[in-house]
């Protein structure tokens, strides 16, 4: 008969294996520090590097501390040319929504940050519905929202469109009986990278020039300052060799530049995390449950998570990233143009940090520690997570 | 200069420049350590000025000023009038149980000291930016309104977001009330320094966080600069 020792040890070590995400925000530093070597470079990944709370491969290998594999929700398409210019994937994915929420009878619920990518995946639905379809459609906004693109708000949703507070938007099980959520991510995946450990490659012009001549300036740009708290020596070259090694064991033959390889650690590595943000950003209750159907219903329903998308944004690799930042997600942005006509957002909108995205909402320590198959949350307090999850870290080798 | 006098043994306990800490000190040992709170802007017996440190001998012969605060005096005393407290009631032994007090009193009056100031200013550059950002939000509700012809979602919005930060306004008077309701509850009397910062920091650890949405990370930080001001308080009488 196994001891309690045992049988946490292996019930955890299974659980994280399963885990639907894992966040090492909530290991103390010290802890981190003391264990040193890969396990410090892979505290640091999750720290540093492109704000991800997880990191997994969705091809090839990049060994975690904790086995742990991605969902099959997230599997990528196989590498294909497709003729498919952006409008019309964006056209006709709007239209398979519109018919999903009519078929469940349920209302798209579309979270709406003001930025490109949620203006974008907005405007789609209001460019392809029927005017009687309006009822379908609920913006869920703040007032940050509005204050990003208040001529938007104006002319396509006040007084058009149902509203919701984000303030009172809590995704439950119950919520997804209701609503069809819709956010803008991984709208960065898709659309270029925008990074800055990758802008100077941008500015020199060297983002266009293939990757491997340019090792060591990539792996320079991936280390952190001594004076980072975060600081693990020889993590640049650690993370570069690992994701270089993966991008050569997959070969996708057409990502050779600096630039697709910035593209590549989102596509293959951030992906999972970022379609499925809201369960980590936008719960109250991180013990609920939900249902296999829910969690396959979600990621189905969620907007990039297609093969059309995909293979879209590996077809336009070249074209992501002009010569110029300001161009970045130029894609969408004249697809929003097109509809509001809306000369200064498109000239001059940058990226920030929505709501859901708020770094100091990410980095309190209350939050679970992983997340098993149902999306309810496990506490770094609870009976043997800690020392396991040590004796992972403390294994780890990769 | 502010003191708290201890009428019984004739001697002030803890002295300091800080009116409102000295203050909050006698109301939280009111019950258990019966002290008055004076300002001390007299000369003195001796040429050299009273500190935490010397207070107790300064025991003796002061002048209490016009705007003297003499509250709970047992005694009658005028404006401007000269006391000899040494001479006119003498400077009585403190016996082991009060002195264990005194030590434990001015440990409080440390602590609490510098929870008050970080927490004063933390809460008051916090408050005045959030009072901007109100401003902000009716500004451009406002503009909104005007521009929509009252767009009812426009007000929710508005009145929900505007709320939330009065809401947050209170997170850390929450976070002193439940305190010092706890410090209350202290028997001072029955511990020593060791078990008192002990008993502190459990205190201030079971103090529940605000748990409204968006602001348990706030009500965390108050938590943090708490914890941090014990420590500080504890480094200080260790060093």
């Amino acid at each position: 008969m196994a001891s309690a020792e045992e049988y946490f040890d292996r019930l955890i070590t299974e659980e994280l294996a399963s885990s639907r995400f894992i966040q090492m925000n909530v290991i103390p530093n010290s802890k981190v520090q003391l264990l040193g070597g890969r396990a410090q470079k892979w505290y640091s990944l999750i720290r540093t590097i492109i704000g991800v709370a997880d990191w997994r491969a969705r091809q090839g290998t990049f060994d975690n501390p904790w086995s742990s594999k991605t969902s099959n929700e997230f599997a990528p398409p196989a590498f294909a040319f497709t003729p498919d210019t952006f409008d019309d994937i964006a056209n006709s994915r709007a239209l398979e929504l519109i018919e999903e929420a009519k078929r469940t009878q349920r209302q798209l619920l579309v979270l709406w940050s003001g930025g490109i990518d949620s203006t974008f995946v907005l405007s789609s639905f209001i460019k392809n519905m029927l005017p009687e379809d309006r009822e379908l459609i609920v913006v869920c906004c703040n007032f940050t929202s509005i204050l990003e693109n208040t001529n938007f708000y104006l002319n396509h949703i006040s007084n058009k469109l149902e509203c919701m507070d984000y303030q009172a938007f809590d995704l439950t099980p119950e919520l997804l009986n209701k609503y069809i959520v819709i956010h803008g991510d991984p709208g960065d995946c898709l659309q270029g990278p925008s990074v800055p450990a990758y802008a100077h490659f941008i500015a020199d012009g060297k983002h266009k020039q293939p990757w491997k001549n340019h090792i060591i300036d990539l792996r320079q740009s991936c280390q952190m300052h001594t004076s980072n708290p975060h600081y693990a020596e020889g993590f640049g070259e650690w993370f570069v060799d690992r994701v270089s090694e993966n991008l050569e064991e997959v070969a996708p033959e057409n990502v050779t530049t600096i630039a697709d390889w910035w593209w590549w650690t989102y596509y293959n590595f951030k992906w999972e995390f970022s379609c499925q943000r809201p369960f980590f950003f936008s719960r109250r209750d991180h013990t609920t449950e939900f249902t296999k159907e829910q969690i396959a219903d979600f990621a189905r329903n969620t907007y990039f998570n297609t093969a059309d998308w995909q293979m879209w944004s590996y077809t336009n690799l070249d074209n992501l990233i002009t010569t110029d930042r300001s161009t970045h997600k130029h894609y969408a942005r004249d697809y929003i143009f097109e509809l509001d006509r809306n000369e200064v957002y498109y000239a001059t909108k940058i990226k920030t940090a929505g709501a859901p995205a708020d770094v100091n909402a990410r980095l309190t320590t209350d939050l679970p520690f992983y997340y098993d198959q149902s999306w309810k949350g496990h506490y770094w307090s609870e009976t043997a997570v800690e020392e396991i999850a040590m004796k992972l870290l403390e294994r780890y080798n990769g | 200069m502010y003191g708290l006098l201890s009428f019984h043994n004739n001697c002030f306990v803890v002295v300091d420049k800080d009116y409102k800490s000295i203050k909050l000190v006698q109301h939280l040992i009111a019950s258990q350590f019966p002290a008055t709170c004076i300002n001390i802007s007299a000369y003195e017996c001796r040429t050299k000025h009273i500190t935490s440190e010397n207070c107790q001998d300064y025991s003796a012969n002061y002048q209490l000023s016009r705007h003297f605060r003499l509250d709970n005096a047992p005694h009658k005393i005028k404006d401007d009038a000269y006391i000899d407290l040494r001479h006119t009631f003498g400077l009585k032994p403190l016996n082991e149980e009060q002195s264990s007090m005194i030590n434990n009193i001015k440990f409080l009056h440390r602590f609490l000291k510098t929870y008050i100031s970080r927490s004063s200013l933390a809460t008051e550059r916090r408050n005045a930016g959030l009072q901007q950002q109100k401003q902000g939000i009716r500004e451009l509700e406002k503009f909104l309104l005007l521009q929509t012809g009252g767009d009812e979602f426009v007000k929710t919005l508005a009145n929900n977001e505007c709320d939330r930060i009065d809401a947050s306004i209170g997170v850390a008077e929450n976070h002193q009330r439940q305190l010092y309701k706890s410090i209350i509850n202290i028997d001072i009397k029955s511990m020593g320094i060791d078990t008192l910062i002990s008993r502190l920091d459990f205190e201030l650890k079971s103090i529940q966080p605000v748990l409204a949405w968006g602001l348990e990370r706030q009500s965390k930080v108050v938590s943090n600069l708490a914890i941090h001001s014990l420590n500080d308080a504890r480094k200080r009488i260790n060093g």
